[in-house]
C-alpha cells in the first residue's frame, strides 16, 4: 500500500512540474524561436529591423523538435479483477519502467508519428491473514507502442497511441524454503491518449556541435487489455535422486489484467 | 555520446532499488490433525475453515474442498463410516460482525451425498462420538473452559447429536436434533466421555454415556437424551480427588466399572432394567445403584472376561504389585502377587502351550511405567485356583513403554525408549514367543499400521528420507518380522496408514513432508506393495483454486 501511495504521489508531482515547466519557457522564450520552430503556427509579423542589429546574442535554447527521448514512466492501473486486486491488496497497482521514443515521421503543421519501445515492472506483495501465506505477483512487461501527436503549442501535443507486447509474470506464495511460485507468459495491447507537454531544447555546450537536451513528459490514460495468467504451481523438492518423486500440479486460479490506466512519463529528449 | 549514455544510467538508477521480496508479517496457516478416513486423508484449514478431502487414487491429486463452520476447532472421523465430522465454534460477533453459530458438519467422502450441517446452541470444544457412530456428545473440555470466546457459558452444557437423523427442531413427540441438555454437576466439569456397547432396557437397545468429572460420573441415555442424567458420586469424601479414567461395561450382567485415579477401589454401577414398573419420562426406565470393589493398591488397569459362563474383572493394581479377579456378582475378590509392579493388561482368548488344542482366556500383564523388563502370562481359566501358578514370566529386552494389541492377528507389540539394540518386542501370544526387534538409529514417528497384515512404519531418523517398515506378521512373500525401506524425496514428519482400499484397488500410506508453509505436503505411498517408483507426492493441494475461491 505504502508502495503505491508513494508512486502515484511520485507521478503528481512530475505531472505538475511538466506542466508548469514548459509554460515558463514559453513565456521566457522569445516568440522569433518559436515560430522558426513551428512556422505552421507562424503569423506574417516582419521581424524588428534593430533585433537583427544587435545580435549576436549566444542562443541557449529553442523549440526545435527532438528526435529521440528516454522517459522513466509509472503507471497506475484501476483493477478490475478479483484476483489481481486481491494480489494487490487494492484497487490500484503502480508499475515503473523506461521507454524509448523516436519520433519516426514529422508531417510539418499536421502530426508527427512516434514509436517508443518500453519496458514496464509491476511488483506486488501481500500476506493474506485468512490464509497466512504471503503473496508476491512480479511482472515485467515489453511493449512497442505507435502514437500520433499534433502540437497546438511548441510545449504542448496531445496524441493518441496504441501499444502491445508482451510479458512475463511470477506468482510466488509462501515464504522460505518451502514457497511455491509459477512464471507465466502473457500477451496485451493497450489505446489511450492523452497529452504530450515539452520544454525547450537546452544547448549544452558554446558550440553549435553541442548536445541539445529537452525535457519530455507524457501524460497518458487509456484502457488495457492482455491475456490472462493461469497459474498452476508446481515444486519439485530439492533431491539428488536421478528420477525424482513425480510432483503434482496446483492450479491456483488465473489473474486478469484488463484494466483503465493512467501513465505519466518524464524524461529527456535529444 | 559518453554524456547520453551517463544521462541513461542516472534516469535508469532508480529502477535497481525496486524490491519484489515478499514481507511476512502474517500467522501462519492452521490446519487441525489430518484425519484419516477409509480411503482418503481429511485436511481441515482453520482460517478458511474449509475442508480438503485428498482421494489418494485421483490421478490429479485435486482435492475436494467444502466449506466448514467458523473456526474449526476438531475435526475426526466418523466411527463406522467414511465420513467427516467437524467441529466449529463460529463466531461470537461484535458490532460490526454478525455472530455465528456454533456447527457441526457431516461430509461424506462420497462428493455425491451432500454435507449435513447442525447447528449448535454452545460453542463446544469437546467431541465425543459412540462406537457405532450414530450419537455425538458436545461439551465444553476442561482444558479450555471459555470455549469459543463465549462471555457467558456452562461448562455443564452439552449438545447431543443423533447423526442417523436430520437436524430437526423439538415437535410435541420428538425432541430437536441436536438435542441441548445441561447436566447437573457437583463442582466438576467433564473431563471425557464414554460410550457404552448397547444395553437392553424395556426391551429397547440403549447406548450410554458415561461422562467423567472429578469425583463424579454422569449417565445418560443417548437414545433418549430428554430424560433426566443420572449423576454417581464416586467419593464422599470432600477432601479426597478421584479422577475416572477408565470405565468398561457388561452388557451381560448389566454394570459398569469405573477405575478412578486416587482410589484403591474400583466402582461397580450396577443397572437395573425396570421394564413395566418404570415411571414416566423424563425418569429413566433403568435404576443404579452402586457398589465399592477392593481391588489392591491404586489400580490402573481392568479388563472383563468371562470364565465359565460368569464374568470376572481382572484388576492390575501396581501399588500392591496384585492381580485381583473379583467375582462382580458376590464382590468376592482373588488377590495373585505379580511379581512386576504390572500397570497394563491385554486379555486374549488363545490357544496355550500348556493347551495347545482348546482356547483359553488369558492376559499378558506388562508394567510401561516402572522400568520391569519382563512381563507376565497370566492363565485366567485357572488363575482363582493355581494362585501365581499360573502366571509365567518372560524377559524383554528393554523396558516396555507402550504396548499396543493386534489381537485379530495374535500379537502384541511392546515399544521400548527407542533403544537401538532394543526397539520393540513382537509378542506372538498362541506360541508365547517375544521377538526383540533392533533400531540402528532408533525409532522416530512410529506406527502401526493395523489393517492386517499388519505393518510397523517408522522414519529411518539415522537416514535422510528414509521410510522403514516391519512386517508384524507374514504376508505373500514376505516373512514374519522382515523389514524394508523405501527412500522419499523429502524430511518425513508423520505418517497415516489408510484403512481401506481407494477405487484405484490400492491402499495407500500417506506419509507427510516439512511443510513451513502449510500447504499441504504429502507423498502417496503404496501401503501393501511400497515402492518409490510408484510413489506420487502433492505438494500445496491445499492452494488448490487458492486465487478464486475468495477470503472467507
Amino acid at each position: 500500500m505504502t508502495t503505491t501511495k508513494t508512486l502515484t504521489m511520485r507521478a503528481t508531482f512530475a505531472g505538475v512540474l511538466f506542466l508548469t515547466l514548459p509554460s515558463a519557457f514559453a513565456a521566457a522564450q522569445s516568440e522569433t524561436d518559436s515560430k522558426a520552430a513551428w512556422p505552421h503556427l507562424n503569423q506574417p509579423t516582419p521581424p524588428a529591423p534593430e533585433l537583427r542589429q544587435t545580435a549576436p546574442t549566444p542562443r541557449h535554447w529553442s523549440w526545435d523538435p527532438s528526435r529521440f527521448g528516454v522517459a522513466l514512466e509509472i503507471r497506475t492501473t484501476w483493477l478490475q479483477d478479483s484476483v489481481a486486486k486481491r494480489l494487490t491488496g487494492s484497487n490500484v497497482s503502480s508499475g515503473e519502467g523506461i521507454s524509448l521514443q523516436w519520433d519516426a515521421l514529422r508531417l510539418e503543421r499536421i502530426a508527427t508519428v512516434s514509436l517508443d519501445l518500453g519496458w514496464l515492472t509491476t511488483s506486488t506483495s501481500t500476506n493474506q491473514d485468512f490464509s497466512g501465506l504471503a503473496e508476491g505477483l512480479t511482472s515485467n512487461m515489453f511493449s512497442l507502442g505507435l502514437s500520433v501527436r499534433h502540437h497546438l503549442l511548441p510545449w504542448l501535443a496531445p496524441f493518441a497511441r496504441v501499444a502491445g507486447g508482451m510479458g512475463w509474470d511470477r506468482l510466488t506464495v509462501g515464504t522460505g524454503t518451502g514457497d511455491l511460485h509459477d512464471e507465466r507468459v502473457f500477451g496485451q495491447g493497450s489505446l489511450g491518449g492523452g497529452l504530450f507537454l515539452r520544454s525547450p531544447r537546452l544547448l549544452l555546450g558554446a558550440t553549435r556541435a553541442a548536445p541539445e537536451v529537452g525535457l519530455v513528459a507524457y501524460v497518458e490514460g487509456g484502457y488495457l487489455l492482455g491475456t490472462s495468467s493461469d497459474f498452476t504451481l508446481t515444486s519439485q523438492p530439492a533431491t539428488a535422486a536421478s528420477s525424482p518423486i513425480p510432483t503434482s500440479p496446483v492450479a491456483i486460479g488465473k489473474v486478469g489484467r484488463d484494466a483503465p490506466y493512467l501513465r505519466v512519463s518524464v524524461g529527456i529528449a535529444f | 555520446m559518453r554524456r547520453r549514455v551517463l544521462l541513461l544510467s542516472l534516469l535508469l538508477s532508480p529502477l535497481s532499488a525496486c524490491n519484489d521480496a515478499i514481507p511476512n508479517h502474517s500467522t501462519p496457516n492452521a490446519l487441525l490433525p489430518t484425519v484419516a478416513l477409509a480411503d482418503r486423508m481429511a485436511y481441515v484449514e482453520q482460517n478458511s475453515h474449509t475442508a480438503f478431502l485428498l482421494d489418494p487414487a485421483s490421478k490429479t491429486l485435486v482435492p475436494r474442498m467444502v466449506s466448514v463452520g467458523k473456526a474449526p476447532v476438531a475435526a475426526v472421523k466418523r466411527n463406522g463410516q467414511n465420513q467427516l465430522l467437524v467441529l466449529s465454534q463460529g463466531d461470537p460477533g461484535s458490532a460490526q460482525i454478525t455472530p455465528v453459530a456454533a456447527e457441526l458438519e457431516e461430509i461424506d467422502a462420497d462428493a455425491s451425498v451432500a454435507p449435513v450441517t447442525y447447528t449448535l446452541a454452545s460453542r463446544f470444544n469437546g467431541l465425543a462420538q459412540s462406537p457405532d457412530g450414530r450419537f455425538v456428545l458436545l461439551y465444553h473440555g476442561s482444558s479450555a473452559q471459555n470455549s469459543g470466546e463465549s462471555p457467558l457459558f456452562n461448562p455443564n452444557e452439552l449438545a447431543i447429536v443423533d447423526l442417523t437423523l436430520p437436524p430437526s427442531v423439538a415437535t410435541q413427540s420428538t425432541v430437536s436434533n441436536p438435542y441441548a441438555k445441561s447436566i447437573r454437576s457437583l463442582g466438576g466439569v467433564p473431563t471425557g466421555v464414554v460410550f457404552s456397547p448397547s444395553f437392553t432396557f424395556a426391551s429397547t437397545p440403549r447406548i450410554l454415556a458415561v461422562i467423567l468429572a472429578e469425583n463424579y460420573v454422569t449417565i445418560v441415555d443417548m437414545n433418549n437424551p430428554d430424560r433426566t442424567e443420572i449423576t454417581v458420586p464416586l467419593s464422599t469424601d470432600s477432601n479426597s480427588t478421584l479422577s475416572p479414567a477408565q470405565v468398561l461395561f457388561d452388557t451381560v450382567n448389566p454394570n459398569i466399572y469405573v477405575l478412578a485415579y486416587g482410589s484403591d477401589d474400583i466402582f461397580q454401577i450396577s443397572l437395573t432394567d425396570l421394564g413395566a414398573a418404570a415411571p414416566a419420562p423424563p425418569s429413566n426406565d433403568f435404576r443404579v445403584s452402586l457398589s465399592i470393589l477392593a481391588a489392591g493398591t491404586s489400580p490402573s488397569d481392568m479388563a472383563l472376561y468371562s470364565t465359565g459362563g460368569s464374568t470376572r474383572l481382572a484388576v492390575l493394581a501396581p501399588g500392591s504389585q496384585t492381580l485381583a479377579i473379583i467375582d462382580p456378582s458376590t464382590s468376592s475378590t482373588t488377590s495373585i502377587a505379580t511379581s512386576i509392579p504390572a500397570n497394563q493388561m491385554v486379555v486374549f482368548n488363545t490357544s496355550s502351550p500348556s493347551a495347545p488344542d482348546q482356547s483359553e482366556q488369558q492376559a499378558l500383564l506388562v508394567d510401561v511405567s516402572s522400568g520391569s523388563t519382563s512381563v507376565l502370562f497370566a492363565d485366567l481359566q485357572s488363575i482363582e485356583t493355581a494362585g501365581n501358578l499360573a502366571l509365567v514370566s518372560y524377559p524383554l529386552g528393554a523396558s516396555a513403554t507402550s504396548v499396543v494389541p493386534l489381537l485379530d492377528q495374535g500379537i502384541v507389540v511392546l515399544m521400548y525408549s527407542q533403544y537401538s539394540a532394543n526397539a520393540l518386542s513382537v509378542v506372538d501370544l498362541a506360541k508365547r514367543e517375544l521377538s526383540p526387534i533392533g533400531a540402528g538409529s532408533g525409532l522416530q514417528g512410529s506406527v502401526i499400521d493395523s489393517t492386517a497384515p499388519s505393518r510397523l512404519w517408522s522414519i529411518d531418523s539415522g537416514a535422510q528420507y528414509g521410510l522403514c517398515y516391519l512386517n508384524l506378521v507374514a504376508r505373500t512373500g514376505q516373512a514374519s518380522l522382515s523389514t524394508g525401506e523405501i527412500w522419499l524425496d523429502q524430511n518425513i514428519t508423520n505418517i497415516i496408514p489408510l484403512g481401506q482400499a481407494s477405487s484405484d484397488g490400492h491402499r495407500y500410506l500417506a506419509v507427510e513432508q516439512d511443510d513451513a508453509n502449510k500447504v499441504g505436503n504429502v507423498t502417496l505411498v503404496d501401503a501393501d506393495n511400497p515402492d518409490r517408483t510408484s510413489a506420487r507426492t502433492a505438494y500445496g493441494f491445499l492452494l488448490t483454486n487458492y486465487l478464486e475461491r475468495g477470503q472467507p
